[in-house]
């Protein structure tokens, strides 16, 4: 949304909330990118990534008529596209449990390998080993600190602005993404060692 | 020394820490070799993390979005979705709303050793008619609020007031019955406001022009202790807190199905909500219009 200026956002905001369709698409395509990056990057896979925004963008839909401009539209959705997101690995992890035959898999339900070289046509794009050895490692995180590295460390999000998404107070940001990168840091180590 | 810098590393990085945490992050960096190394490490991650290359929105999904919107108003066949939100979301506020305030009078009202029925109140109120009405051709609210407080010990102005925005949810809440209910919670003109709450209360006089309502509300209770009428408008204002944080929990759980249910109060200003999400019990606490997730273990690292 940073192409549109306040003026012209709020305008194509009331529009669609008008039910002019040719607004909210445009809504869609202004948010659309940092929307997939951020469920793509959350639930490691690029289908449920798709199902995510398409949820979000539906649920933005139903919800449109109660945005009241108290805050940003854009992250107002992308708190949106979280809470989707968040809803999804909750059914994933129930899902989990009942099928869990007494080896527990992580948190991270893919495990992914970190030599597997056939990889999820989105990380072709990540040419470089050790990007690609990060991500690794960063789907390794807990979930709440993954979801902070996700938003400040791999989509640039302020720290205000993730106070807003996560509905959590500047503190609660600040030790978080704190915590998340010293926790990476420690997985990182321990990878890159591994590897040699 | 080296514990607590570690946790400003961050912030140092971000370059959003203070300057008196930037002043001491710096100092100990170029005396402690460890937490140098541990400084150029994150910074190293954080710029790795910055340089990963955002990931490609696949061809076709905003099509596909089109076409289930598409769908979801072809199998309504009505006026768009998004105009309908406000109704349904307020038809649930507006029942949670009514529930909410007529628990708080009720319990109110009956708790009260000196508490008049609503047939007590309505002979009352027939007995101070002609005051009523004196008072009630007064020009504003704030002459009533003093004809009030006259009568009253010490009566403070601030409590005379009840809060608009649980005036307007109440009136809202009568009329939600109809699924009618247009407003967006904006204040309504005073008469307006305090006629809804005095209907609570019993048949009383028409208010007048200039927020008669206040006088309405409080005369019939002349008899009343003044503690009821405390009771009364901090109940009024407990559910307007309450309604308060219903609101914030909505918009940051926005995008999840979830289930109020129950609030309680465990401070004096503190709310905490039992929330059902996905079947499973998640617990906000809410103060001054912020809402938090209770923490219930400690993060592990």
């Amino acid at each position: 949304m940073g192409e549109m200026d306040n003026h012209n956002e709020r305008d194509l905001i009331e529009r669609a909330q008008g039910g002019d369709e040719s607004a909210f698409e445009a809504l869609i395509l202004a948010c659309s990118k940092k929307a997939y990056n951020i469920a793509f990057r959350y639930l490691r896979n690029g289908e449920d990534a798709q199902d995510a925004v398409q949820e979000s963008f539906i649920k933005l839909y139903r919800h449109l008529g109660s945005f009241n401009f108290n805050s940003r539209f854009d992250t107002w959705f992308y708190r949106i596209v979280v809470n989707v997101c968040n809803d999804i690995l909750r059914k994933r992890k129930a899902h989990l449990e009942l099928c869990d035959t007494g080896e527990r898999a992580q948190d991270n339900e893919f495990n992914p390998d970190l030599t597997d070289s056939a990889a999820n046509p989105e990380e072709q794009v990540i040419a470089d080993e050790r990007q690609r050895m990060l991500m690794a490692c960063i789907d390794q995180l807990a979930d709440e600190h993954r979801q902070v590295i996700i938003l400040r460390d791999l989509n640039g999000f302020t720290y205000e602005e993730i106070t807003v998404i996560l509905s959590c107070s500047i503190g609660t940001v600040k030790s978080r993404i704190s915590r998340a990168r010293l926790k990476l840091r420690e997985i990182y180590i321990k990878e890159a060692k591994k590897e040699k | 020394m080296c514990k607590e810098i570690r946790e400003y590393i961050s912030e140092y990085i971000d370059g959003i820490a203070s300057d008196d945490v930037k002043a001491k992050v710096a100092s100990h960096l170029s005396d402690c070799q460890e937490c140098k190394q541990l400084y150029e490490e994150l910074l190293s991650l954080t710029l790795m993390m910055n340089a990963i290359p955002q990931a490609e929105v696949p061809d076709g999904l905003e099509a596909k979005v089109a076409a289930r919107i598409s769908k979801i108003e072809t199998g309504r066949g009505q006026e768009p979705t998004v105009l309908n939100p406000r109704k349904k979301r307020y038809k649930r506020w507006a029942s949670l709303a009514a529930i909410f305030v007529v628990g708080i009078f009720t319990i109110t009202m009956y708790n009260n050793n000196n508490m008049m029925t609503d047939s007590d109140a309505y002979k009352h109120s027939q007995y101070r008619k002609q005051d009523v009405q004196e008072i009630s051709l007064q020009k504003d609210s704030a002459d009533l609020t003093d004809a009030a407080t006259e009568n009253q010990d010490n009566g403070s102005s601030a409590n005379r007031s009840v809060p608009t925005s649980l005036q307007s949810s109440a009136a809202d809440a009568t009329a939600s019955g109809n699924g009618e209910s247009e407003t967006n919670g904006t204040a309504k003109e005073p008469e307006e406001q305090a006629f809804a709450i005095s209907e609570r209360r019993g048949p009383e006089p028409e208010p007048k022009a200039g927020g008669a309502g206040a006088a309405t509300f409080s005369q019939p209770c002349r008899g009343m202790q003044k503690e009821t009428e405390k009771q009364v408008y901090a109940g009024a204002n407990d559910a307007e807190q309450v309604l308060l944080h219903m609101r914030c929990l909505e918009e940051a759980l926005a995008g999840s199905e979830f289930q109020i249910k129950s609030s309680s109060k465990i401070g004096s200003d503190i709310w905490r909500f039992e929330v059902i999400i996905d079947s499973e019990t998640v617990y906000y606490l809410g103060q001054g219009g912020k809402i938090w997730k209770e923490k219930t273990e400690e993060l592990s690292l």
